[in-house]
């Protein structure tokens, strides 16, 4: 079978706008879902059973649900249920928002969990304000371990946008399809999908590295 | 459920009322060929349950060549495409086109967000039935068949026993290519679109492929179309239409309406033969109009 | 050497002795349904130096835990610091803000240290004044600066703990106590962790800290440091003080076949 990659020069523009929508889609979900994150893993690791058990349970239960589930309801059920109609755009970052939020809540919850006990006690010993200590103390000994799954989460999700093309969002690989289907060429196009995918997944990596450097200029306090 | 039961027989028995008459009259000498029928509507025809005012919001998947597909300009086309900016046109309204999957055309109907979907819907007992949807008149009659590959040794549809069968998941066409092979469901490959079959029946992942006259014909228009074809039987024919928001009862009549004046018209053969489809629409008078 | 608080204190106001620094009344704390102590009262004078041994799970980490209520010490347990009280008859029930006020009037230092690793020696001793508001930016520096020079740390203000040795992080987690001006100081083995040769840094500052009156509750398997520095010695096994007196009393005489046969042991592992 012949491979021709001019293909791209034809679909090309076609297919990158979708590029924009699907980071476009990763900023937005990243930009809303990560301070979200953070009070649910502070929720998670709280003292008070009144926030800690809600948080855990709806963890637990947002998390079983396969995110295309989510999507579904935040587009097709909401205007039932809530007669609520986001556009497809909306419905896409509202329903990963949700799902982000408790994935990534339990990456910071973990990586609270990963700063020692001691810590803890040098700081109530101290007598130090909790928002403060939390910021200054608490957040920067917990980043490394919360880094590295937090861009492996990342990844996934820019994976994972494909999944908004089943409620409108033409994004990269709606896109990519529609060439296909169109075309007749897929090996041509899911290559240059599978390079595109591969450039951001690069990209991330290199944030992680930048992120982890800056994070980790102190080493530890021995035992 | 009961309601679009009910429509879709209204629909019938004012159809057989109409030949009623005409039978009678022929036996008293009228000249029917030389008879112009009305066809006046409505100008601007009311829509009270429309989604938007002033638009038609139509779902559609975008992935079925030579009906509604991506163009290489990038922009959405085909015969199902051209067909329904007419019909908005002709009701006064502006197309919307959402691209979804074919997997959410129907829960978007049920959930209120397009007022019409679907490009070509195989009637079937479920969907006839259904609470969420309107079927329309069909644009056009479904023969299911199976494609295989020309060195495949497999004649006709008693070859199919013991072949490895597929087609495109949650499809109709894939059913019926199944029960004609008296083949389970969990023996086929259910793949997820019309290319992942089409190189699967390429790979000899599977034997034969069960699918629609019209994606069979676009399949051997394409690359390598040369090494397949045909099997000469259908494996069903049935007729598929459009789907109408079941809370828009008045846009189902104003549709049924059109389809019966696009198919007098010609319109619908005129599409098919513009975007190269095989053209059923003459057959369709098997359903009554 | 001291024999008495008040001579080897001048710095302890007049009248301390009959306000205790600290007091503890029918301290009880139990986990579950372990109970660790059992109601035990001290009255600790101020400039006062308590040295704490016992057996390991005696309950000598758990009594200091509760003095600046890190564990919560059980209903009917009171904990008075310069003769106010820590919360109210149920001290599960004490405000954050409140704790957070007595807690700066009491410094402790832990085996481990616990300093922040993401801070330099110097921030460690700034936070707490910091995040108190006690002076500006520029006197709270000087003042920390102060402190790491007395602990003998002058020279490695701008390191972080990592690349500090044992003694000399335990010295600045000393100096982060002390940086609150505290009444009172918690010291639960402190050079448990260390390697020898670094001990005798840390207790020369813990010494430099008794001459200068300071009142401290000292848990340690130090015997020497308990006898040269400390002012009086308690002995605890399972949750309660089972001998109390002068160094020379509890460990040249000790009155209990317990406290002998501990001693015996803790000389001999020596
Ligand atoms: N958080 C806790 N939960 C349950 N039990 C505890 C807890 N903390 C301490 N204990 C128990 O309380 C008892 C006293 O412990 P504590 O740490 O006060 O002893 P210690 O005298 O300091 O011992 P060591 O010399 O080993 O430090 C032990 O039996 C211990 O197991
Ligand atoms: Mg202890």
């Amino acid at each position: 079978m012949d491979f021709d990659l001019s293909i791209w020069a034809v679909r090309g523009p076609y297919i990158l706008q979708g590029l924009w929508l699907t980071l476009a889609l990763v900023a937005g979900v990243l930009a809303i879902s990560t301070p979200l994150a953070l009070a649910v893993g502070l929720a998670l690791e709280a003292r008070s059973r009144w926030l800690r058990a809600p948080a855990t349970v709806l963890s637990w239960m947002v998390r079983g649900v396969p995110p295309l589930i989510i999507l579904f309801i935040a587009y097709y059920v909401l205007p039932i249920v809530l007669d609520l109609r986001l556009e497809s755009l909306t419905a896409a970052i509202a329903g990963f928002v949700v799902y982000n939020t408790f994935i990534l809540g339990e990456v910071v919850s973990a990586g609270l969990r990963a700063v020692p006990k001691g810590q803890h006690e040098a700081i109530a010993a101290a007598g130090l304000p909790m928002t403060r200590s939390l910021r200054r103390i608490v957040l920067p000994q917990a980043m490394p371990s919360i880094i590295p799954p937090y861009v492996s989460y990342s990844m996934d999700m820019v994976k994972g946008t494909a999944l908004a093309g089943a409620i409108g969002v033409t994004e990269l690989v709606t896109r990519a399809n529609q060439a296909i289907v169109a075309t007749n060429r897929p090996f041509e196009i899911l290559l240059g999908v599978a390079i595109i995918y591969g450039v951001i997944d690069a990209m991330l990596i290199a944030v992680q590295m930048w992120s982890e450097r800056r994070w980790d200029h102190q080493g530890h306090v021995s035992p | 459920m009961t309601l679009s039961i009910r429509k879709t027989a209204t629909a019938f028995a004012a159809a057989l009322a109409l030949l009623a008459p005409l039978g009678a009259a022929q036996a008293q000498g009228i000249d029917l060929d030389s008879l112009e029928v009305s066809l006046d509507y409505p100008d601007p025809w009311p829509l009270e349950n429309l989604i938007e005012e002033g638009k038609l919001i139509i779902a559609t998947t975008g992935k079925t060549q030579k009906e509604t597909f991506i163009g290489d300009d990038g922009t959405l086309q085909g015969a199902r495409i051209d067909l329904w900016t007419k019909l908005a046109e002709d009701l006064g309204l502006e197309p919307e086109f959402v691209r979804v999957d074919w997997s959410g055309v129907m829960p978007g109907l049920a959930a209120n967000r397009f007022d019409m979907g679907c490009e070509g819907a195989s009637w079937n007992n479920d969907r006839l039935t259904s609470p969420d949807f309107f079927l329309t008149r069909p644009v056009k009659v479904a023969i299911d068949v199976a494609v295989v590959k020309k060195d495949s040794g497999i004649e006709s549809l008693d070859d199919l026993a013991d072949a490895k069968l597929g087609g495109v998941k949650g499809e109709m066409e894939l059913q019926h290519l199944l029960s004609t092979a008296g083949q389970d469901e969990t023996d086929a490959l259910a793949l997820p679109g019309v290319t992942e079959a089409r190189l699967a029946l390429l790979n000899g992942q599977i034997e034969a492929y069960g699918t629609g006259i019209h994606a069979a014909s676009a399949l051997l228009d394409g690359p390598d179309g040369d090494q397949f074809k045909i099997l000469p039987q259908p494996t069903a024919v049935g007729v598929g239409g459009f789907c109408v928001n079941a809370r828009e009862p008045d846009l189902l009549t104003a549709v049924n309406f059109l389809m019966a004046k696009y198919r007098t018209d010609g319109t619908i053969k005129a599409l098919n033969e513009k975007w190269d489809l095989p053209d059923t629409s003459e057959m369709l008078s098997v359903v009554g109009y | 050497m001291k024999d008495t608080c008040m001579t080897a204190n001048p710095a302890t106001p007049a009248r301390a002795h009959d306000r205790p620094m600290l007091e503890l009344v029918n301290l009880r704390k139990s986990f579950g349904n372990k109970t660790v102590l059992h109601g035990v009262d001290l009255k600790v004078p101020a400039g006062q130096v308590v040295s704490i041994i016992g057996a390991s799970g005696s309950g000598k980490s758990t009594l200091l835990r509760c003095v600046n209520h890190l564990e919560t010490p059980d209903a009917g347990s009171a904990v008075l610091i310069d003769g106010q009280r820590i919360g109210g008859p149920d001290p599960a029930r004490v405000s954050r803000r409140d704790l957070r006020r007595r807690r700066v009037e009491i410094g402790m230092v832990f085996q481990h240290f616990n300093l922040f690793p993401n801070m330099t020696a110097l921030e460690n001793v700034m936070e707490a004044p910091l995040a108190h508001r006690r002076g500006t930016r520029a006197e709270i520096r000087d003042m920390a600066a102060g402190l790491l020079d007395r602990v003998g740390l002058a020279d490695r203000m701008d390191h972080h703990p990592g690349k500090l040795s044992g003694g000399q992080q335990q010295r600045v987690a000393i100096a982060r106590a002390l940086a609150m001006t505290p009444k009172l100081m918690l010291f639960d083995e402190v050079t448990s962790a260390l390697d020898p040769e670094l001990v005798d840094d840390v207790l020369q500052v813990m010494r430099q800290l008794a001459e200068e009156g300071m009142t401290m509750l000292v848990v340690t398997h130090e015997m020497a440091f308990a006898e040269d520095v400390g002012d009086r010695v308690i002995f605890m096994a399972d949750g309660a003080i089972h001998e109390d007196g002068t160094p020379a009393e509890v460990l040249r005489n000790p009155q209990q076949a317990r406290t002998r046969s501990f001693l015996g042991r803790a000389m001999r592992a020596r």
